[in-house]
């Protein structure tokens, strides 16, 4: 018989979970993504590698788990650049990218599944026997790993944000995100913002890059980065408090509209009514690009946490469920979710083999990450943070540990002091 | 026949308390009402109930096509599009053995 590993959710923790597993030698795996293209809310993002990124970046490849950051850096617009706060950055260009990803599955065996939209399990004791499409095919695994996000529905942007504005993830076109942990009736936590509130909202939006003036178009391909101060009358310092990005609720970024190059203008902020922005200079005719309706709000994120332990392993009342990503806790941004799920995908199929379960030891900062957010979650007030390697209280703690170096052969000795050098290139199946 | 609710439903939920056979639920993004359950309000009120608390004018006569359309495109039954590295742009055929139920 052969074995099969079942990824629901094609974000960049779903894909990353698909490398590891394939590369620790599952005989099948398959990507159940419910739209029309792989990557999740991965295609409008496009910042890696600034400030503790980096280090988890060169972790990942040391442990051979890299690929996908390769992939990343091969589309990038900009490396090597600096925004406020945040350093040797690098920008993939969100356009030239799922394409990019997708080839990279494929060509290591991975079948993708795309308009597969799980909503039902079918169980048996204690496990996941299949999951059944929206369509009714029902599809059998001895494994699944759970990652399928936490952004929407329309009724949690409604009830926690400002409304379906219509974002990357159209919920309305192929149905809201379902959630395989929720499907097996375990309990999720949500994440909350300050006020106590539940949600948060996603901290950027895309402009059209033709509907800016040229000379910002031009610096903006040229270094990567336009910052322009914001009339007086319009700075809104109340807003960053709202948003999923702490490492960007800095002072520059209530003054500034601070825009990044990464193929379609990305703008640092929720979101800004349009007639707004159009009274910044040089955003005069300027259109939203996502959400479409910029101009009232974003998408609405973490909504379904799943509890896990620090193998990736769901907590509950089943036995053959990971989970990576957004899913895991939370971990906000592409890095984040590409480590969590590579270590979901990796441990599904130790389970598979009958071997010990990996974890990441504290002496690298992935696996700082993976358990200090895992604890951190347990308090009220951890579930009002968000966590990155890139910024905010984790960035902190990674300089506190001595963790952040973005020195490679440095990363590459703890690696191999923690005896993990190639872990994820080496075959336990 | 039985009545629907459009998608300019604000998710008020004002019919849902006053329909009669309990037809109106809370669904994933709007209100919607079981076909199976609704009965048009015969016997109970004159007009539809929902149509009358409606305050946007979402409850309507159901029309299939609507209900069709409205849904999203994996629910009108769309078979998946399966990419693998010998089909990379995408095969009908199922290239691994499914049980279909
Ligand atoms: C506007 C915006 C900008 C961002 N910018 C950045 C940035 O610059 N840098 C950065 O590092 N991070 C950024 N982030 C955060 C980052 O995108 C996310 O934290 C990360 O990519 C999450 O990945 P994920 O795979 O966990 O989830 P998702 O990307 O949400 O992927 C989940 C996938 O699962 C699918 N799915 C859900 N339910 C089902 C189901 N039942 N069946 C099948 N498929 C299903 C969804 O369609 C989706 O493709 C940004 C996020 C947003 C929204
Ligand atoms: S804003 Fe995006 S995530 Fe929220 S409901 Fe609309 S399409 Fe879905
Ligand atoms: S009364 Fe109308 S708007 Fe209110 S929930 Fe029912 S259908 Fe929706």
């Amino acid at each position: 018989m052969k074995n099969r590993v079942v990824v629901v959710g094609g974000g960049w923790a779903g894909c990353s979970a698909a490398m590891t597993a394939k590369l620790a030698g599952a005989d099948e795996v398959i990507v159940l993504e419910r739209t029309d293209g792989l990557l999740g809310t991965g295609l409008v993002g496009g910042i890696m590698r600034n400030n503790g990124r980096y280090t988890a970046a060169e972790e990942m490849i040391a442990m051979g788990g890299g690929q996908l950051f390769q992939v990343a850096d091969n589309t990038a617009r900009h490396s090597n650049f600096e925004f406020p706060g945040h350093k040797h950055a690098t920008l993939y260009d969100v356009a030239k990218i799922e394409p990019a990803v997708r080839r990279c599955l494929l060509e290591h065996g991975i079948e993708v599944w795309l308009f597969s939209r799980v909503t039902e399990i079918i169980r048996q004791n204690g496990s996941i026997d299949a999951v059944r499409l929206e369509n009714g095919i029902v599809i059998h695994a001895d494994m699944f790993v759970d990652a399928t996000g936490t952004v929407g529905s329309q009724n949690y942007c409604t009830e926690h944000g400002n409304g379906c504005v219509m974002c990357i993830v159209r919920c309305p076109t192929f149905g809201p995100r379902v959630s395989l942990t929720g499907l097996v009736g375990i309990p999720e936590k949500a994440g909350r913002k300050k006020d106590g509130s539940i949600g948060a909202m996603s901290g950027s939006c895309k402009l059209n890059k033709d509907t800016i003036a040229p000379h910002i178009r031009e610096q903006l391909e040229e270094t990567g980065l336009a910052i322009i101060p914001i009339p007086e009358h319009l700075v809104n310092e109340k807003k960053l408090g709202t948003k999923a990005c702490q490492q960007y609720a800095l002072k520059e970024y209530a003054d500034n509209v601070i825009l990044l190059d990464t193929g379609q203008v990305k703008l640092m902020t929720s979101y800004m009514p349009l007639h707004e922005l159009r009274q910044i200079p040089g955003l005069e005719d300027v259109r939203y690009e996502d959400p479409y309706s910029g101009t009232i709000g974003n998408s609405m994120r973490y909504s379904a946490l799943s509890p896990r332990d620090d193998h990736m392993r769901v907590i509950g009342d089943v036995d053959n469920l990971f989970c990576g990503g957004e899913k895991a806790g939370l971990l906000v941004g592409h890095t984040e979710a590409m480590v969590t799920g590579a270590l979901g995908g990796h441990n599904a199929v130790r389970a598979i083999a009958g071997r010990e379960l990996l974890q990441i030891p504290d002496s690298l900062s992935v696996g700082d990450a993976i358990t200090h957010v895992r604890e951190a979650m347990k308090t009220d007030e951890g579930m009002t943070e968000k966590y990155t390697f890139s910024g905010s209280i984790y960035f902190k703690r990674m300089k506190e540990r001595g963790l952040y170096t973005t020195d490679h052969d440095r990363i590459a000795e703890r690696v191999a002091d923690a005896g993990l050098t190639n872990i994820y290139s080496q075959r336990v199946l | 026949m039985s009545y629907m609710i459009t998608s300019e439903c604000i998710n008020c939920s004002a019919c849902e308390m006053e329909c009669p056979v309990r037809a109106i639920t809370a669904g994933p993004s709007q209100y919607v009402i079981n076909p199976n359950v609704c009965i048009e309000c015969q016997g109970y009120y004159p007009e539809a109930r929902c149509k009358w608390a409606c305050p946007v004018d979402a409850c309507v006569p159901e029309r299939s096509s609507y209900q069709f359309r409205s849904a999203s495109l994996t629910n009108r039954g769309a078979p998946p599009v399966v990419l693998t590295a010998d089909h990379p742009t995408g095969v009908k055929r199922m290239p691994i053995e499914v049980a279909s139920e």
